[in-house]
Parts: structure tokens; C-alpha cells; sequence
């Protein structure tokens, strides 16, 4: 089975690795609640390389929320404890806050029931009620006590993608929310002039173009500032302050 | 100078403010700078401690002057004068000045931080007052100050000002509101149509000249092409999103200043879910009413570089992700556009067809030898020239009369085109000559063409800038630019060095190897690169008005204050701009007055003048005829007359609830006040369940300390509501310490998406779940804005990694022990923090400062300037250990920048000065 891999420069279509498998439900076939879903083939592939997939708890059967679930693969599994086991570590449970209405006690004991078991324990809550502010309100404060860390989706393509990313990017390193250099010279310089308020690409490279390097921009009069096409009176103002104002206000 | 006495309908407006608390809004013009200054001068006695907020630093420097005029008038009164708080001035300093009263002018974030640290002792202010009262809401920071001023003080006045009366024309009752928020129950109008304002200013009319001017042809086809770019994105924004109403969204209403606002309020409670599309979009109109406005504003060449300057940084750079493309820039409008934009600046021929001794003169002023400059004169301009040969006849035959003839003023809305009127004033008679061919093909003899100078100045420096522009966009790959001898050969194919913009399946686009008006910037830019090539060393000289350093008459300009240069030869000619200075007319006395651009405001300001007595001989008020500069004003007027109606009628059946004497009016305000103090009566009670505290002591109210820098947000202000004791401190570790083990960061959704992707949030939550037992983030969406996080457009059918669920997956794998938080509005905040907060200890206030803190001792008192240390910060080799260290050795970035690496290096280090310093001389490219 080939691993899947995702490319970091741009979005990548996870869904060319998946195999077309009949039983698979597609998003045109609404899965039907009380059939068993998952046939033989996938369950056999699940020997081979059980950490590919996603094992989903048996009190999930029939939820909807499978369906929703394309880019990764997954099969029902009777020894988890979490309603989607991504990987040994991490555990995700499943919450709509229209079910938490009706039986407010059920959370809490699901998540106990977790245990100790796994190191990331998500609960992933569907948000698919009218009003939804003050069932959020409870779950919140029950997340920080029972430490588990809540997503919220609000339709169950976007729940189905949270799993699927999770799974995903299982074995990622967090480089995509890490500081990233760029380092071209034109980058690094948008990156500095772009900290003063409201300065935008255009004006970085009118800036650029007009004063060379950024030593040149320091000794410029704000009259010459001003004066580029694009920077406003109030602009240069602020820019002009930047460079000449002292880190350290005199009295 | 003394102070000009008021008009009686001024004296009229002030005398009422300082009879009762209220909120005044005045007409622009009508002199609301003018009547604050008396308020103040009441105010600035060391007996009070006024605060004047939410006025902007060109306020207070009007205020100042006036001030100071005032004293001048009578005796050296020591008091009488406005002192400044802002962010560099730091806490010790500020308690003094606090202590000596008098009027002072602080920052809202530092006054409420001040309030609520004891600096200011609340029951020593005598009163408030509250400019540009118009951008106060319920989450602002000003109704909090109000808010904890009148609670410790009921007996502090609040007077409100405000001249936008159009702010409070939109939305619901937005009148009502304001004053609820404000705690004021009284409201006074001044529309220019009050009849005391009508009978003041029409004692002496005014004797106004309106000339109409004719536009060129090639500015109507700017402005036409301009608009059809406008239509064909106001179209495809509506069909995007369905968002907008297309009521008030229509090419009509785009060409109004407030048209930005009204599309980003009707888009904003869904802002965060639209693709970057249709934000783009939104970005464009702005950017599109923007270059409507600079048709009028900008000479030709300015207009160009300007325009050439969007093309340019639209296009990917190498190596970053292709942003989405503009789709006006593909259109047919904007290449006629650009066609347009150049044609009445320069027209490309072939060498040939010019005279020799022109492409001598041409190569010899350093210009390409292949152009014919047209250098179209905005028409306004050749008008100008005329009104003050007028004038300067009429003065000298009134000279010989015996009468004393004042200064002639002129009026620009800018700065820059106040620079532009002189520099061609001043040119009127330099003139560069040309020999052009006379037909369009050449051989058919030739005329003479004569251009300003400043013109030619321009042109030239607009052709360096271009080789520099061009080269810095190209860069990055091993040839830069094209070579100078084949550039001619080039056209025609797209140059290897130049990436072409993609564009969405557009078939033309896949048909023409590059759309026209890229075509025409290549163009340019291959003559400028073919001029650079050519001569090294290009000739120095003047660049026109943007560089005036070598000009004889700029030396002479520069003694005098920046808006105040007095043209060469007729010293009686004055060039300034509307916003810079107020009052100019009477700290001037000119006899006459030219409205280069129309301005409400200042006509106004001009009745005003004259009905004090001003010497008016003459008023010349310049408007395109038939343009989109006329269209502004008209609706101007029309905009502020609409909304004073709507606010009369809104003022007669107004609701404002009895409160005693407005102490409980602030307070009753919010619709979710009954709420919050539920919750407070709730957090107190479990306060006293907490083991520890003494049943026997009063409920002290439960703690949560709050870094400074939060204070920007409205959640500090609703929790106070609420009844928390919020205490401001400057943390290091998250932004909200709710008690000694748990700490929230609180991120609105733009920050969220900011963060995430600048990897900021990711140390953020590193170093919160370092020190913290319970860490959280707080999503926390805004009020009116929807609540979710999925995009308009759906689920796409892949795992896109840019988007904000797989960032916000990353960081859950990332850090299994940060929280996430996720609250609907601040309001909803505080009732999750109030559950968070049930049964828990109250944080230690040191503890929470002390988290998270360097060995390295930082003096916490010393606040430094925002935005030097910002772009300090910003720049590679600098960290966040070694920026103090930095801003210690050097005064500013400009002297930063003047050092050597040997100086930096015994700051910092070897490693990292040799980093900073080879950053900040590399030339860009």
C-alpha cells in the first residue's frame, strides 16, 4: 500500500490514492443506518496495515458523519475506546449538541471512560442546533476539567474533515503553523516594512524601487516619502516614524 | 494674534454644552476645533482633572495652538494648556502629570489601564470629554472609561463632540445607542441649515467664483475605463457571494469614501468564511475608487508609476505562491486603462522618425531616445496659472489705488499636490523644448513641443524608478532583465525572465501571449532597462518635485514650514493643503482664496472667515466639470444634509431611559447587563465557597489579570461589566489569568488565521503549555459575526493543508495539552469564564507577571515606542532576547542604520550584526 504523502506548497488531492472500492460509501449513496458497512476487503487490508486506518468505535455505526469520511479509510472496530481511534495515541469522541440537549450526562461518561488511553483526546462537536451558545457554554468548561480538546464543526462534511485530517497529518511534524523563513531579500523586506500599519505589497515595492535598500529608506525626508506614488500623507507619516522616532521615548 | 471672537451660533453651541452634559454634532466646518478649544480653555485649570479621549494627534496639535494663541491674547496664563499621555509615556511620569491636572489628553488603552491600576484616582476627575464621538460603540474602550469614571465619580461630567454626522445615520438608532453608551441624555444639532448658522454666515456672503473645468479627453477615458472596472468587479463580487445588497452596492455608490465601509459591513459577519476570492475583491474596489480619486489628483506621470506599480507587485515573484490574480487587471477596461495612462505621458516611435538633435536632447536629459513626451498639463493647473496672473493685475491697479492687497492662498486636499501646484508654478516659465515629427508617419517636417520642466523631471526619474522596479521583480533568477540590444527583438514573445501572470481559463489570455497592458508595461520597463544598460552612471540631476534636494528653489522652500513655501517672484502665493493645518485662513488673512479641490468643509471655513470680518476680496473654487471629483462633492453635501434630516426626526422621538443624573445610565446600557449581573452575583457567591477566603469578609469580587495589550479588545470591558476585578498588567505568557493554573490566549478570528499561519500562535501555545498547568486558546468570534468557521462555499472535496481546520488540526497534534476554547461573541466569554472560574483560587498577580519572564532582567518600566520597536523586531538577526539590547545602543532605526557592523556586532554579536547590517544595505532586487 503506498503511504500517503502531502505536498506542503499547495493543496493536494489526497483523494487520487484512494482506491475506488465498491462497498465504499460515496457521497451520492447516503449510507442507510442499520446496514454493517464496512465489507470483507477492507477489513482484510486492515491486517496488513492496520495504522493506515482509522478505527471507528461501534457505537458510531450508522452515524452519518461516515460518509463524510473520503480522504482516509476507515473500518468499525469492537476494542476502542474512543468513537475514532486515529492512531494509539490519539482518540477522537464524537458529540452532536443536538444528542448533548437530550441526554447532558452522556459526555462526561464517555469520557471517562477513556481512561488514560490515549496522549491527544479530541471531542469533536457538531454544532447543528439553532442554538448552540449555551450547550458550547457547558462543554467548554467540562473540556477543561476532563482535559480533552474540543473541535468544533458546524456540518458533518467539516466533522468528517476534522478526522480526516487528523488522520492525515498523523505523522506530520507542525511545520505548516511553525515561523518560516523566506529567504529571498524582497520577502524578508516586505516581511520588515509591512510591520508598520497599513503598508501594503505595492507600497514595499514603490519603497524599494525608490530608495534602494532599507538603510536608504531610513535616511529619507518625509517629504520624499510622501511624495511616492500610492504612499498617502498619513502613510508616509507613519513609516517616516518608524525609522526616525527613538526606540526609547525622551521626555 | 488674539483669538477671533466666536460667531454667536457658536457661542450658542458651547454655552449650551457647558450648561448641561450632551453630546453636540456640528457640521463640518462650522468650527467644532474651534468651540473644543474653548471647552478646553474652561477645562485647563489646575483645580480639575479633565480628560480629553479619542482625539487624534492632528486634534491635539490644533487644540495646542489655539491654545496658545488664546494665552497669547491674555495674560501668560500657565495653565491654560493641554498636556499629552500617550503609550511612550511611562507609568511614574504619568502619575505626576496626573497629579498637577488640568486638561490632558490621553490615549483610551492607558487611560483605563491607569484608572484601574489606582494611577488615576478616579474621585479627583472633575469630567470627560469625548471627541469624535461618532466611533464610540458599546465595545469601545472609551464606554469603558465612561463606564469606571462615573462609577467611582457619579458627580464627573461628559461632554461629547462630534462634526461626522453621517456615522450616525447608518444602522439602527444609532443615535440612541451613541448616547446610551455615552450616559448622555441630551443632544444638540448644528446642520449648516440651522437658522442661527444661516444668519450668521449670510450677513456677508461671500463672493465665490465656481469655475467649471473642462477634463482632457484621455481623463474622461481614464475615468470611463476606471468605471467599467468598478462595474465588472462589482458584478462578479455580487454574483460571488450574494452577500451584498445590491441596493446600495453599485458603481454610483463606489465612488464614495464610504463605500469601502459599507461593502466590509455587509460582508463582515461573514468575513472569515469567504475565500480569498471574493476578499480580494473587496480589496480591489478600494483600490479602484482609490485610482478613480488619483485621475484628478495625480500629474500623469505620478498616475503612471503608480499604476505600473500594481501591475508590478500583482505579478507572482519568484519562488512565493501565486496569489489569487485581480481579474480587473485582465480586463479590456483596465488595458485601456493603462493605454490611456501612458499615451498622455510619453508615446513610444521608432528612433528614426525623430530628429537627431532630438534624440540628443532626449538621450542628454536622460530619457529613452525612442519616446515623444506629451506630458499632458492636468487642466487645472494651466487655470490656476491664469486666476493668479488675474489677481496679481488686480492687486498692482489696486496697488496704485493705495489699497493693502493680502496674500493669495491656494487650497489642495493633499500635501503631494500641493507640492505639485508649486513645483509647476514655479516652472512656469522653464521649459524644455522638443523638435517632434509633425504626422503620424514621419518625414512630414516637424513642430516644436514645449513642456514644464518639473515634467520632464518627473518623466525621467519615472523611467529610473522603472529599471529599478522591473529589475526588483525580475530578480532572483541569474539574467536580470532583458538584455538592452534585443529588447526590441523581444516584444511579441514572452522573455524568458518574465513569468506571465495566470490568469483563470480565460481564453483570451490563452490566445495573446500577454495581455495588452502588460504588453505596454514590458514595454516601458524594456526601454527603461535598455536606458540603465546604456549609461551606467545616469546623469544627476533634478527628478521633478519628488526630489528637490538640488533645486534652487526648494533651498529656499525648505526654511519655511513644510505647507508654507513661498513660490519664487510672487511672494504673495501660498500653497496648503486642507487637513494639514486648521485655521489657516485666519493665521494667514489672505484676500484671496482658490479651492483647487472641492471641499465642503472649507467653504465653510471660508463663510466663517467672512463673517468675522475677513479682508475677502475674491473665493475661486475649481471643480472638473462633469467628473467623478464633482460627483464626490455633490454627494458630499447631499450625504451630510440627508443625515442631519434623519437625525432631527431621530432626535424628536427619542428613547432615553431615567437614570439618576446619568450615573446609571452607562450602566443600564447593554442588553446583556441583567445577564452579567446574575453571572457577578454568581461568581461572588462562589468566591466565598473557595476555602481560604473569610465568610466574615466582604465578597471580594473574583480576579482575572489581563495583559495591557488586551485592552484593545472589547472582552476587558464586558468583564468588568460583569463584575470581575480585572487587573492590567504587562504578561509575557497568554493574555488572561484566570487563576495560578490556568491561562487563556485570546485570539479573534483574523488573528487566529494571522498567527497560525505566521507560526506566532505555535510559540505562543509552546510556551503557555511550558508554563502553565491548564492552557487554553480562546477562539472567540466577534459580535454580528457569524458563528462558524466553515467556508461559504463548502467543504472542498481534498485535505486542503492551507486551510484553517488543518491548521488548527496541527496545533491540536502539536500541543495535546492546549484547550481549545471556542465562544461565540466576548458576552458569551464571560459567562464561560465565569464558569471557569467557579470554586477556583484567585490568581497571584506577581506570579502571573513573573511567568514566562528571561533571566536577563528586562525593565518592565520602560515602554518603548510602538512602532520603531515593531519594525525593529521585524528584521532578520533580531530576536526577542536581543531587541532590547539593541534598543538600548541605538536611538532610532535611522541611526541603526547609519552604524557600522563592527558597532552592532559589540551590541549583539558577531553572528547577528553581520546579519542586520548586511540586510539593511542590500539593495533590493
Amino acid at each position: 500500500m503506498r503511504s500517503i504523502a502531502l505536498d506542503a506548497s499547495s493543496s493536494v488531492l489526497l483523494a487520487s490514492e484512494r482506491q475506488p472500492s465498491p462497498a465504499q460509501p460515496s457521497p451520492t449513496q447516503p449510507l442507510q443506518p442499520a446496514q454493517p458497512a464496512q465489507p470483507a476487503p477492507q477489513a482484510q487490508q486492515a491486517d496488513r496495515a492496520g495504522s493506515q486506518l482509522v478505527l471507528v468505535n461501534e457505537l458510531q455505526r450508522g452515524n452519518p458523519l461516515l460518509a463524510c469520511i473520503r480522504n482516509v479509510r476507515w473500518m468499525h472496530s469492537r476494542d476502542v475506546l474512543a468513537d475514532f481511534e486515529i492512531s494509539r495515541s490519539t482518540g477522537v469522541l464524537y458529540l452532536s449538541i443536538r444528542y448533548h440537549r437530550l441526554h447532558p450526562e452522556y459526555i462526561a461518561r464517555r469520557i471517562e471512560g477513556l481512561g488514560r488511553s490515549y496522549r491527544v483526546r479530541v471531542l469533536l462537536v457538531l454544532a447543528d442546533a439553532e442554538e448552540s451558545k449555551l450547550p458550547l457554554r457547558e462543554i467548554n468548561r467540562l473540556a477543561l476539567q476532563q482535559e480533552v480538546t474540543v473541535l468544533v464543526a458546524w456540518s458533518l462534511d467539516e466533522a468528517g474533515r476534522y478526522v480526516e485530517t487528523l488522520k492525515a497529518f498523523e505523522h506530520r511534524p507542525p511545520d505548516l503553523i511553525r515561523e518560516r523563513i523566506d529567504d529571498s531579500h524582497m520577502a524578508r523586506m516586505a516581511g520588515a516594512l509591512t510591520s508598520v500599519r497599513s503598508v501594503n505589497k505595492t507600497d514595499v515595492l514603490t519603497l524599494a524601487s525608490n530608495f534602494g535598500s532599507l538603510a536608504g529608506l531610513a535616511e529619507a525626508r518625509l517629504e520624499a516619502l510622501t511624495l511616492c506614488p500610492g504612499v498617502g500623507e498619513l502613510k508616509a507619516q507613519r513609516i517616516f516614524r518608524a525609522f526616525n522616532d527613538p526606540f526609547v521615548p525622551e521626555p | 494674534m488674539g483669538p477671533a471672537a466666536l460667531l454667536p451660533f457658536q457661542r450658542r453651541v458651547l454655552d449650551e454644552l457647558l450648561d448641561e452634559d450632551a453630546l453636540c454634532i456640528v457640521a463640518r466646518g462650522l468650527g467644532v476645533g474651534r468651540i473644543l478649544a474653548e471647552l478646553a480653555r474652561a477645562c485647563a485649570t489646575p483645580r480639575a482633572l479633565v480628560f480629553l479621549v479619542n482625539a487624534s494627534e492632528q486634534d491635539e496639535a490644533d487644540l495646542q495652538q489655539q491654545l496658545m494663541q488664546m494665552r497669547s491674547g491674555e495674560q501668560a496664563d500657565e495653565a491654560a494648556r493641554l498636556r499629552v499621555v500617550k503609550n511612550e509615556t511611562n507609568a511614574a511620569a504619568r502619575g505626576q502629570v496626573y497629579r498637577r491636572g488640568g486638561l490632558i489628553s490621553v490615549t483610551s488603552r492607558i487611560l483605563i489601564v491607569d484608572l484601574l491600576n489606582g494611577v488615576v484616582p478616579a474621585e479627583l476627575v472633575t469630567g470627560v470629554v469625548v471627541h469624535n464621538a461618532s466611533r464610540v460603540t458599546a465595545e469601545s474602550i472609551e464606554a469603558f472609561v465612561l463606564r469606571v469614571v462615573r462609577q467611582q465619580n457619579p458627580g464627573a461630567f461628559v461632554k461629547a463632540l462630534s462634526d461626522a454626522p453621517e456615522a450616525f445615520a447608518a444602522g439602527f438608532a444609532p443615535l440612541e445607542k451613541t448616547l446610551k453608551v455615552l450616559g448622555l441624555r441630551h443632544v444638540h444639532l448644528w446642520p449648516r441649515f440651522h437658522v442661527d448658522v444661516q444668519q450668521d454666515l449670510s450677513l456677508e456672503a461671500a463672493p465665490v467664483v465656481e469655475l467649471r473645468v473642462p477634463q482632457t479627453r484621455s481623463m474622461v477615458e481614464l475615468q470611463q475605463a476606471v468605471l467599467d472596472c468598478l462595474a465588472a468587479t462589482i458584478g462578479e463580487l455580487c454574483s460571488a457571494t450574494r452577500l451584498l445588497d445590491p441596493e446600495s452596492i453599485n458603481v454610483e455608490s463606489s465612488l464614495f469614501r464610504h463605500f469601502d465601509a459599507m461593502v466590509k459591513r455587509q460582508l463582515s459577519p461573514h468575513w472569515h468564511r469567504l475565500s480569498a476570492r471574493v476578499r480580494g475583491m473587496a480589496g480591489d474596489l478600494a483600490l479602484l475608487r482609490r485610482v478613480a480619486e488619483l485621475i484628478t489628483a495625480y500629474d500623469p506621470v505620478s498616475l503612471l508609476e503608480y499604476l505600473d506599480a500594481l501591475l508590478l507587485s500583482s505579478r507572482p515573484t519568484a519562488g512565493a505562491a501565486p496569489g489569487p490574480a485581480a481579474s480587473w487587471m485582465a480586463s479590456d477596461a483596465a488595458n485601456i486603462l493603462y493605454a490611456v495612462a501612458r499615451t498622455r505621458t510619453f508615446r513610444k516611435v521608432a528612433r528614426e522618425q525623430l530628429p537627431p538633435q532630438t534624440q540628443t536632447q532626449l538621450r542628454a536629459l536622460g530619457l529613452p531616445d525612442a519616446i515623444v513626451p506629451v506630458l499632458e498639463v492636468p487642466p487645472k493647473l494651466a487655470l490656476l496659472a491664469q486666476i493668479l496672473d488675474e489677481i496679481g493685475v488686480a492687486n498692482s491697479t489696486a496697488a496704485r489705488s493705495g489699497a493693502a492687497a493680502g496674500p493669495v492662498l491656494v487650497m489642495a486636499e493633499s500635501g503631494r499636490e500641493c507640492r505639485m501646484i508649486r513645483a509647476f508654478l514655479a516652472s512656469l516659465h522653464a521649459h524644455v523644448e522638443f523638435d517632434v515629427p509633425q504626422g503620424g508617419d514621419g518625414g512630414a517636417g516637424s513642430r516644436t513641443e514645449r513642456h514644464p520642466r518639473a515634467m520632464v523631471d518627473m518623466l525621467r526619474s519615472f523611467f529610473r524608478w522603472k529599471a529599478q522596479a522591473t529589475g526588483i521583480r525580475a530578480g532572483g533568477g541569474a539574467s536580470a532583465g532583458p538584455p538592452a540590444s534585443d529588447a526590441g527583438a523581444q516584444r511579441g514573445r514572452p522573455p524568458p525572465t518574465k513569468r506571465r501572470r495566470v490568469r483563470g481559463a480565460s481564453a483570451a489570455g490563452a490566445r495573446l501571449p500577454r495581455a495588452p497592458a502588460e504588453a505596454l508595461e514590458q514595454e516601458t520597463s524594456d526601454m527603461a532597462a535598455e536606458l540603465a544598460a546604456d549609461e551606467p552612471a545616469a546623469p544627476e540631476g533634478g527628478s521633478g518635485y519628488l526630489d528637490d534636494d538640488d533645486d534652487e528653489w526648494a533651498a529656499a522652500l525648505g526654511a519655511f514650514d513644510e505647507s508654507f513655501g513661498l513660490l519664487p517672484g510672487s511672494e504673495t502665493v501660498l500653497v496648503h493643503a486642507y487637513a494639514s493645518r486648521k485655521d489657516v485662513l485666519r493665521a494667514l488673512q489672505p484676500t484671496h482664496v482658490v479651492l483647487y479641490d472641492p471641499s465642503p468643509a472649507f467653504i465653510r471655513e471660508v463663510e466663517v472667515y467672512q463673517a468675522r470680518g475677513g479682508p475677502l476680496a475674491q473665493v475661486y473654487f475649481l471643480v472638473y466639470d462633469n467628473s467623478l471629483e464633482e460627483q464626490r462633492y455633490l454627494s458630499a453635501i447631499r450625504r451630510e444634509r440627508e443625515s442631519f434630516e434623519r437625525l432631527i426626526r431621530e432626535k424628536a422621538t427619542l428613547v432615553i431611559p431615567v437614570g439618576d443624573a446619568g450615573a446609571g445610565v452607562a450602566a443600564a446600557a447593554s442588553p446583556a447587563n441583567a445577564l452579567m449581573r446574575t453571572i457577578a452575583a454568581r461568581s461572588q457567591r462562589s468566591a466565598r465557597a473557595v476555602p481560604g477566603v473569610d465568610d466574615a469578609q466582604p465578597p471580594q469580587p473574583p480576579r482575572i489579570v489581563v495583559d495591557v495589550r488586551e485592552f484593545r479588545a472589547p472582552l476587558p470591558s464586558m468583564l468588568h461589566m460583569a463584575g470581575f476585578e480585572v487587573v492590567p498588567r504587562t504578561i509575557d505568557v497568554g493574555d488572561y489569568v484566570l487563576h495560578d493554573n490556568l491561562v487563556v490566549e485570546r485570539k479573534s478570528l483574523p488573528d487566529l488565521v494571522g498567527s497560525l499561519r505566521s507560526g506566532r500562535l505555535f510559540n505562543q501555545a509552546d510556551a503557555m503549555t511550558r508554563h502553565y498547568g491548564h492552557a487554553a486558546l480562546l477562539i472567540e468570534f466577534e459580535v454580528n459575526t457569524s458563528f462558524s468557521l466553515q467556508a461559504l462555499g463548502g467543504i472542498t472535496a481534498d485535505i486542503a493543508v492551507g486551510s484553517i481546520t488543518s491548521q488548527l488540526t496541527m496545533l491540536v497534534l502539536a500541543f495535546p495539552r492546549l484547550r481549545i476554547i471556542w465562544s461565540a461573541s466576548p458576552y458569551e466569554t464571560v459567562h464561560i469564564f465565569a464558569e471557569l472560574k467557579r470554586g477556583a483560587c484567585e490568581p497571584s498577580i506577581d506570579k502571573a507577571v513573573a511567568v514566562g519572564q528571561d533571566d536577563a532582567a528586562v525593565e518592565r518600566e520602560a515602554v518603548y515606542s510602538q512602532a520603531p520597536i515593531a519594525l525593529l523586531q521585524a528584521l532578520p538577526g533580531v530576536t526577542r532576547k536581543n531587541y532590547q539590547l539593541l534598543a538600548r545602543a541605538f536611538r532610532s532605526i535611522r541611526d541603526l542604520a547609519a552604524a557600522s557592523e563592527a558597532d552592532i556586532a559589540e551590541a549583539v554579536g558577531a553572528d547577528a550584526a553581520q546579519k542586520l547590517h548586511g540586510f539593511l544595505h542590500a539593495e533590493a532586487k
